[in-house]
Formats: structure tokens, C-alpha cells, sequence
């Protein structure tokens, strides 16, 4: 009886307790929660006197690159998220075509990404247009190569982080030359070499296959030409325009002569050209034996055709003809919402060993002077080709500079529509140069 | 059918009968709820989805337009025109490619909205497979599935599909629009706009909700979310009408009933779908209802308690009393009942009280009759030894005269011990009529050898009342005051005893022709009243039955007394029933 008794007054307990709880449940729930969550975060602010809350930060970032770069980087940004719950990221990569009128186009209508990854060339241009934030103090730059750091900055600021360095030089297809008996160059080459070895391939390449692509209207391989004749920079630094007449009429002549023999290219197939595409790349397609390529660009071709291709040095003449340059830089927009988070991400993304693991030489080798030796360290064989081409290059190549602002359309529109006049036999090399210089009368300061 | 108030212990009764109230009580409230709330959640909730997709057909329309309007001044474009008629050399040609390319790639890049823009011609230039732009070969039209919209229109929308790009397959919507020149059918211009977006146009800030959008044929372009078949809903829609609504949709066995809210509008082509399963519509009156059960349960466990309390406080002054009954001797210890109880059970108690109180008094009323039959027996078998001794004593003295040759003397005593063994009759109060008849003529034979021939006397009995029962020595008494006093101051005299049934009793009547009830002046209240026999006789019959029977005394018109006495039928005698159960009772 005792028993029962106890037991009732423990089932009246429970059940009086029970109801209320079920009455003011709700009340309670929300005090709990509160009291919960309070006390955590007051800690962990005080164990990490992390000044940022935790709030979650979806970063947008934009980059182009080849397939291993992609892969690489999305990488490194599951990482990143991983060891910061908080911040997501939402990639847009593309290939180089069309990226920087799609960046520019987004930048117009302030909505550029908060990532962005901009080529050395055009870093003059958003740095004068106060398209970038300043990267300081979150990203630390103690441990870069001061020469690389210099196309980032602007009035003693840094605006954006070189990510690498490259050399500029070119690929060649080693398996094909190999099978068709044309001997391999080697670093330290010349012009002269170049143009002789295409002649001399002539007779022993195939129809449908030709020496190298019809670079006569080409900027770059144009530069290399010029600086190798010892005239210097197309575009002055401060802002002139400098195509020496003289080199210019050689270099599209002997263009011509290829292009007349048929070791480059026929205008159509020419054009069709689209770098680092398994497809569209005509070395890739077997169709060229020569491209140009920065030294880190072999791990994309060789993830197409393994082990099929070589780098060699740009061929020189009085000077040298390639040079080394920062591959590419990685800013914040001015306008990103997430700044304070886009330039934490970036300070770990050049400077962490371990992103610098998983991104490896795909944008060079790292400007972080750490992490290049660190990679050096261990590098795969493909990575010591392109190290080797850099060091090649590294002793008496030219001095990069990413130019004087207010030239890119120069650069991408007019010289392009001479580029395409020459490859078609729109016009001659005389009527190209001019049509340059005065093209040029409307960039000249 | 078992009273169960009659069967079952109070406390479950309370119990079950509060429970029963209580649960019904509950389930009414709560599912009057439930249906109450859950029909208004359904109405609210259908015109609140139904505006907010109305909002969201807007919106998607306007954005759509937007892309069809584009894609008109597009195809409209005069370097587009030019491009597709294709009556240019190589180098125009891919001098057009680019800044077509480039133009349509603006466009890409300025609207985040398009994917990616195809340009379906004659001879295309390649482009790699990945780009934003494609040229492709209108001879490949054919191969996509929605290419057979546009064979009777100039355009058309095309259902979700994949295409190819950098960062892997995108679903995308796709506008196809005829690219036309002067009546040239010069190419197909199709705009993929990004499926997310309009993916997230369609979720709005609702996520979890369940999506269809179609075209004004019903034909289902995108969904998000669990949603119907096409065939399932598309009959439950007016296709014809352009107005918005609701329809309940029945589950089958496979899913619950479900809410199809859905939008269509004059100044859009497309249709908005939003189901919603009828459970989560009423999962909050679902909850109320609940939360009324939990509730429920709770005063359920609380009445437990209350019916225990009460019911124990109800049984206790009942179990008391059933003890203090249970445990009750006459006489002996008696359990104390609570003497606060004002109520029910105050009367109760002091009504059992009360009752104890009589039969205490009862069985001490008894007791002392019992005593006092006791002793009246006891005496009653003295006086037995009595009469046996002067029975006994007659039969020597009887002896005494026979050797004497008093014959006379002998006969009287013979008399007289007859008269003494009927008397005595063991003891009995009742007798037979017959030994009644044989005891009075006895006493008058000896009154005749004392008188001589005067006496006489007539006895007339019906036989059928010979076994009838009388109280004993009734008819003595009188007889001998009608001799002793009646015929007093007579030589002669005559007596009749006359019995005779009435319907339930016996008429006995004894006339004399003595001195009536008239008497000397000395003794006027003897004869009245009768002496002490006559006295006894009234008395015991009057203590026997009542007053309804007795006796009466008058005189007669020729002459002489007239005694009636009724008396009721006994065909046995109840005297010895009463002492025969007295005596079992004691034994």
C-alpha cells in the first residue's frame, strides 16, 4: 500500500511537471537556446580573439586556366573551406577567351567578383581605375620577391599578389619531331636557328601539319623578336609607342615566306587556334610543332598528349628573347562586400604551405620565396622542365615590365586586326606597320 | 445489463467516469480544432501561395521577356544579319566571327542570366565546346528537342536540358528564336538562360516548396522540389482559362492529399505550380491538437490522482463503518465511528449507531424474556410435579374409595383425574375442541353426581370442529358460574354448549337458565365481570388474538346467561410452535 502510494505521488509529479513543461515549453526552448549559445561564443571569442564574427561568407572568385589548374584550385578552395566552416566560395573559371571582357563587363556594372585573378598586363589599367582594394594588412607580403610584387602596387600600395613566376618561352612537340627526324633545339637558341629549322622541316612534314603558328601579327612573339634584336619594348614604359620599322618588316617577312611555303598555317586553321583546348590547340591537335608557352604551361599539354613535349629557351639574337615575368596576380574588387574575408583567403592562398602543395607551379613557380623552395624541393620531373626553362632564362633575359597604362585595347584590338590582315593576306608588312603607328596616335600620352 | 455502479470499486469508478468525460472532452475540443484551424490554414494558405506565385509569374515573366526582347534586337542585328548571309570573303568573315563573338559575348557577360548564346548557320567556324559562344550547324538543329516548337512558330522555349561548359554540364532554359532576313530563313539564334536562376526566381524566399513551372500549354519546363507528374496534374487544371486557383487533389496510396495552388495570367505565357501535401499544411493544427492531447493526458494523470483522493476520501467512512460491522459482538468492544462527519455519512453513522443502540435494547429485551420463559417453564414443571402428585394421589384415594365400596366417590375421583391429565395436558395452552367437550363434561358429571337429576345439560358440536384448537379450560370457568352462581337459588338448572363455524372462527355459546347476570345485591361485580377463571379466560384470549375475537356476557330474554365467545379457527395449536422455537433457540 506504501508502494502504491509512493508510486502514485511519483506519476502525480511527473505529470504535473509535464504539463507545465508542455505549457510553457516554448518560453523555455527559446531560454535555453539563448543561454546555449551564448556561452560558447563568448569563449571561442575569447580563445581565438578572432575580431571577425563567424557569419557565413560566400565568396565569389573568377580565374582562367586549363583543366589542371581548375581542378587544382577548386582544391584548394574545398580546403580553405573546410578550415574555415564559414566561408563557401562560388567559382566562375572559364579559359583565357572572353575572361576579361566578361571581368571587365561585371566590373562596369559593379559586380565583379570578390576573387579575381588578373593577367600582369592589365594591372596598370585597374589600379588606375581603383577597381581593387588595398591589400593591406591582411595579406602578408614579407616572403615575395620584391620585382614581382611591383606590378601590384601603385602609390606605395599593394593591390594585388603576384601568384607566380614564369619564363616566357616555347613547347615543342618532341614525340613528333623525333618520328619525323627534325632535331631538337636547345636552350640558348637563335632566330636564325628557328627559321632555319622550319625550313629545314619543310620536307619532312606531312601535309595538314605545320612548322609553328602564323605568328606574324602575334604581340608577344613580336616583343620577343624586337627585345632579341636589342630595340627594346614595343610600348615604352612611360606610354610611347616604339615597333621598330626595321625588325617589325623582317620579322612579318619572314612570316610571309613561311606562310607562302606553307609552314604555318592557312588563315582558317590559324584562327581556329585555342590554346591549351584538347581540341582546338593545334599543337595539341599534332598540327604545329612550335608554340609559345610560359614554363609553366607544360603540365596542361602534357596532360593532353603525355610525355609528347619539350620546352626550349626563346630564341635570341644580339639579346635574349625571353624573359621572366609574374604569371599572373589575384586581387580583391573594390567593391566586394566580403573584403576583410577575400583578403584573408588570398594571404593563406600565396602564403600556406599547404595551398601552395595543392596548387603547385599550375601558376608558376610560387612568388611566395618559401613555398618555391619548398616546392623545389620535391618537384615532379614536369615540373623541373619548366623550372629548368626559368633558370634558362633567368640569367640575361629581358626585364619584364607590365608596361605603361592605357594600351591594353592597343594590344587586344588593333594589333589583333593587324594579326588577322597578315594571317589572311589582307595586307602587306608595310601596310601592317602603318596601319600600327597610327593606331597608336590615339593610346599616345 | 450489470449496473456498474452496483459492481465495480468506487475508485474506478471515478476514475473511468472522469476519464471517459475528460478523454471525450479532449478528443471533441481537439479535433474541432484540428478541423477548424486546418480548413482556415488551407484557405489562407492557398490565397497567400496563389498571390505570392501570381508575384512570381510576374517576375519570371518579366525576366523571360526580357530575354525574348533581347533575342528579337538581337537577331535584328544588322552585323548578325550580314555575318549569317555570308557573301563575305574569308578574312570579313572571321573579322565578323570575332566581333559577332564578341558582341553576343558582351551580352552573355553582361546579363548574368544567359549561360551561353548558339548560333544556329550554314557553315559555322568552329568554336571549342566549351565556350559561351557556339557557332553550330543548322543541319544539327534537328538533334534538339526542342527544335520541333519552332517548325510552326518564329520562336519558342524550350524545357530544361544540359549544356557543356568549363565548369561542367549547366542546365539552362533556352529561347530559340528564327534569325529572319527579308524572308531568308538565315539561322536560328538561341539564348540559354541559367535553369538555377529561374530555379531561384521560382523557390523565391520559400525554400522547401514544391515548384512547377510550365508553359501556357502545360507543358512543364522546370520543377523544384516533390512534385506531380505531368499527367497527374495537368487534369486538374483549366488550360483554357486564364485565371488563377486552387484545387484539392485526393492522395492515392502512395502519397497524402495534396494542395495544387496554381497561376496563370493575361500578360504571361507560363504557368505556376506550387503543391503543397496537405500534412504540412495541417501540421500546425496537427500540433495544436497535439499539445490539447498532451494536455489531455496530463489532466488525465491529474484526475488519477484527484479520483484516488477522492474516492479514498468517499470509501474511508465506508470502510470504517464495514469494519466496525465486521468486527461488531453484542455487547462487546465497539469500534469508534468518527463523530465529524456532517454529511451523507453522518447520518450513516449515527443511523448504524442509532441502530446498535436498538439492538443492544433488543437483545437485552430478549434476554430478559428468555429469563423470564425460563423461569415460567421452570415453575410451569414445578407446577407439573404438582398435578402428577395429586393425580397420583387421586388414583390412590380413588383406590381407597373402590375398597371402601364408595362407588360414588370412586367416580368423581376417576372424574377428577380426567379432568387433571386434560388439564395438565403436558403442558399445551391449546387443546382440542374434542378434549375441551370431554374435560367440561367431566366437571358437569361430577356437578350431576353432586346434584343429583337437576342438572342437566346439552352439548352440540359439529364433528368437523372436534380437531379445531381453543385455549384450554375456556369453557370451565363459565360453566362453573353458571352452576356456582346461576343456580344458586335453584334445585335445577340446564346448560347448553353449542359450537358452531363462522368463516374464519368458532362461535361457542353457553346458555343457563340460572339467575341471569342480575345477582344479590352483595356481590354485583362478580357476576359482571366474571370472577378470576372468567378473567383469566378474557385475558388470554385477548392475549392470543387480539381484539377481534373475545368473549361476551349477556342475559337471555327466557331467562338465564348467555356467554358468546368467537375464537379463531386453529386447526393447530400456535402456542407450541412460539415455545418450540423459543426452545430451538436456546439450544
Amino acid at each position: 500500500m506504501l508502494k502504491w502510494k509512493r508510486s502514485l505521488s511519483v506519476l502525480a509529479m511527473t505529470a504535473i511537471v509535464g504539463t507545465l513543461a508542455a505549457c510553457g515549453g516554448g518560453g523555455n526552448k527559446v531560454n535555453n537556446a539563448g543561454a546555449a549559445t551564448e556561452a560558447p561564443a563568448s569563449t571561442t571569442a575569447a580563445a581565438t580573439e578572432a575580431p571577425s564574427t563567424n557569419e557565413p561568407v560566400k565568396l565569389r572568385i573568377m580565374w582562367w586556366g586549363s583543366q589542371p589548374r581548375h581542378e587544382a584550385t577548386l582544391a584548394a578552395l574545398d580546403l580553405y573551406t573546410k578550415n574555415n566552416p564559414n566561408v563557401t566560395f562560388e567559382p566562375e573559371y572559364s579559359g583565357m577567351d572572353g575572361y576579361l571582357d566578361k571581368l571587365s563587363t561585371q566590373a562596369a556594372a559593379n559586380n565583379a567578383p570578390d576573387v579575381v585573378q588578373l593577367d600582369p598586363g592589365w594591372m596598370p589599367d585597374w589600379m588606375a581605375r581603383q577597381q581593387l582594394a588595398d591589400l593591406a594588412p591582411e595579406v602578408d607580403v614579407s616572403k615575395f620577391d620584391g620585382k614581382l610584387l611591383a606590378g601590384g602596387q601603385r602609390e606605395g600600395k599593394q593591390y594585388a599578389v603576384p601568384l607566380g613566376s614564369v619564363a616566357f618561352g616555347m613547347v615543342y612537340d618532341k614525340a613528333a619531331m623525333d618520328k619525323l627526324g627534325i632535331a631538337n633545339p636547345a636552350n640558348g637558341w637563335t632566330w636564325d636557328e628557328f627559321f632555319a629549322l622550319a625550313k629545314e622541316s619543310k620536307a619532312k612534314l606531312p601535309k595538314g601539319q605545320y612548322f609553328t603558328l602564323d605568328y606574324a601579327g602575334n604581340y608577344f612573339m613580336y616583343s620577343a623578336y624586337q627585345y632579341a634584336k636589342g630595340k627594346g619594348q614595343v610600348i615604352t614604359d612611360d606610354g610611347h609607342f616604339n615597333v621598330d620599322e626595321a625588325s617589325y618588316l623582317e620579322w612579318t617577312k619572314k612570316f610571309e615566306e613561311l606562310r607562302k611555303e606553307g609552314l604555318v598555317p592557312p588563315a582558317d586553321v590559324n584562327a581556329s587556334d585555342k590554346e591549351n583546348d584538347p581540341q582546338m590547340d593545334l599543337l595539341a591537335a599534332g598540327k604545329v610543332l612550335f608554340r609559345y608557352s610560359f614554363s609553366n604551361n607544360l603540365g596542361t599539354w602534357d596532360s593532353i598528349k603525355p610525355g609528347a613535349y619539350a620546352l626550349v629557351t626563346m630564341p635570341r639574337a644580339e639579346e635574349a628573347g625571353g624573359w621572366l615575368k609574374p604569371s599572373m596576380y589575384m586581387a580583391v574588387s573594390k567593391n566586394s562586400k566580403h573584403a576583410e574575408e577575400a583578403k584573408k583567403f588570398i594571404n593563406w592562398f600565396v602564403n600556406d604551405p599547404e595551398a601552395a602543395q595543392i596548387t603547385k607551379t599550375f601558376r608558376g613557380l610560387p612568388a611566395n620565396k618559401e613555398n618555391a623552395a619548398l616546392l623545389e624541393a620535391n618537384m615532379s620531373d614536369l615540373d623541373k622542365v619548366g623550372l629548368e626553362l626559368l633558370r634558362a632564362t633567368e640569367p640575361d633575359g629581358q626585364t619584364w615590365s607590365a608596361g605603361a597604362g592605357g594600351w591594353t585595347n592597343f594590344v587586344d584590338k588593333d594589333w589583333v586586326l593587324v594579326r588577322d590582315q597578315l594571317s589572311f593576306g589582307k595586307s602587306t608588312p608595310e601596310e601592317a606597320f602603318k596601319q600600327l603607328k597610327e593606331a597608336s596616335q590615339s593610346y599616345e600620352k | 445489463m450489470i449496473n456498474p455502479f452496483k459492481k465495480y470499486r468506487i475508485d474506478r469508478l471515478f476514475f473511468h467516469s472522469f476519464a471517459i468525460v475528460l478523454i471525450l472532452v479532449i478528443a471533441v475540443t481537439a479535433w474541432t480544432s484540428y478541423s477548424n484551424s486546418s480548413k482556415a490554414l488551407v484557405q489562407t494558405t492557398s490565397h497567400y501561395q496563389q498571390r505570392l506565385l501570381d508575384e512570381l509569374n510576374n517576375e519570371i515573366s518579366t525576366r523571360l521577356d526580357m530575354i525574348e526582347q533581347i533575342s528579337l534586337s538581337t537577331s535584328r542585328d544588322n552585323e548578325l544579319t550580314t555575318f549569317l548571309l555570308n557573301r563575305q570573303d574569308d578574312f570579313e568573315r572571321y573579322r565578323k566571327r570575332v566581333s559577332v563573338e564578341s558582341a553576343l559575348g558582351n551580352l552573355t557577360y553582361a546579363i548574368p542570366l544567359i549561360q551561353g548564346i548558339d548560333l544556329y548557320m550554314d557553315e559555322p567556324m568552329p568554336s571549342d565546346g566549351q565556350s559561351y559562344i557556339q557557332f553550330r550547324n543548322i543541319r544539327d538543329l534537328d538533334k534538339q528537342s526542342w527544335a520541333r516548337n519552332l517548325v510552326k512558330s518564329d520562336f519558342a522555349w524550350s524545357g530544361e536540358h544540359s549544356i557543356p561548359s568549363v565548369q561542367g554540364e549547366i542546365p539552362v532554359l533556352s529561347f530559340a528564336r528564327k534569325v529572319m532576313n527579308e524572308n531568308d530563313y538565315l539561322g536560328v539564334l538561341v539564348v540559354h538562360i541559367k535553369a538555377k536562376e529561374i530555379r531561384a526566381l521560382l523557390t523565391g524566399n520559400s525554400s522547401g516548396s514544391n515548384r512547377i513551372m510550365a508553359d501556357s500549354g502545360g507543358k512543364q519546363i522546370l520543377s523544384i522540389g516533390e512534385t506531380l507528374e505531368q499527367s497527374e496534374w495537368s487534369k486538374w487544371i483549366d488550360l483554357k482559362s486564364n485565371n488563377s486557383g486552387y484545387v484539392h487533389i485526393p492522395g492515392d496510396e502512395n502519397s497524402g492529399n495534396t494542395l495544387l495552388v496554381y497561376s496563370r495570367m493575361d500578360n504571361s505565357i507560363w504557368t505556376l505550380l506550387e503543391f503543397t501535401s496537405w500534412k504540412q499544411i495541417t501540421a500546425s493544427s496537427l500540433e495544436l491538437a497535439e499539445w490539447i492531447g498532451l494536455i489531455g493526458i496530463g489532466a488525465i494523470l491529474l484526475v488519477l490522482l484527484l479520483t484516488h483522493y477522492l474516492s479514498k476520501q468517499f470509501t474511508k467512512p465506508i470502510k470504517q463503518l464495514v469494519s466496525a460491522m465486521k468486527i461488531y459482538s453484542v455487547g462487546g468492544h465497539r469500534e469508534e465511528l468518527p463523530i465529524d462527519y456532517e454529511n451523507e455519512f453522518g447520518y450513516l453513522f449515527s443511523g448504524y449507531r442509532k441502530q446498535n443502540d436498538r439492538i443492544e435494547e433488543l437483545y437485552l429485551s430478549l434476554e430478559r424474556r428468555y429469563e423470564q420463559q425460563r423461569k415460567a417453564e421452570i415453575e410451569a414443571l414445578q407446577a407439573n410435579i404438582n398435578p402428577h402428585f395429586l393425580y397420583n394421589m387421586l388414583d390412590q384415594l380413588n383406590w381407597m374409595a373402590i375398597d371402601a365400596g364408595q362407588d360414588e366417590l370412586s367416580r368423581i375421583l376417576e372424574l377428577m383425574g380426567q379432568m387433571f391429565r386434560i388439564g395438565l395436558s403436558n403442558g399445551a395452552s391449546f387443546i382440542m375442541i374434542s378434549e375441551e367437550l370431554q374435560h367440561i363434561q367431566c366437571y358437569l358429571e361430577i356437578q350431576q353426581l353432586r346434584w343429583g337429576d337437576g342438572l342437566e345439560y346439552q352439548i352440540d358440536v359439529a364433528p368437523e370442529l372436534q380437531e379445531i384448537y381453543l385455549p384450554k379450560l375456556t369453557l370451565q370457568p363459565f360453566v362453573e358460574n353458571s352452576i356456582v352462581h346461576g343456580f344458586n337459588k335453584q334445585r335445577s338448572g340446564h346448560i347448553s354448549i353449542r359450537m358452531a363455524m363462522l368463516e374464519e372462527a368458532v362461535q361457542i355459546i353457553i346458555d343457563d337458565n340460572g339467575a341471569g347476570l342480575k345477582q344479590p345485591e352483595e356481590r354485583p361485580r362478580s357476576r359482571r365481570t366474571g370472577g378470576y377463571g372468567i378473567r383469566n379466560v378474557r385475558e388470554r384470549i385477548a392475549g392470543y388474538f387480539g381484539n377481534e375475537y373475545g368473549i361476551t356476557l349477556k342475559e337471555r330474554e327466557e331467562g338465564g346467561t348467555r356467554v358468546e365467545i368467537i375464537l379463531p379457527l386453529l386447526t393447530e395449536a400456535p402456542a407450541q410452535t412460539l415455545t418450540a422455537s423459543l426452545a430451538a433457540k436456546e439450544g
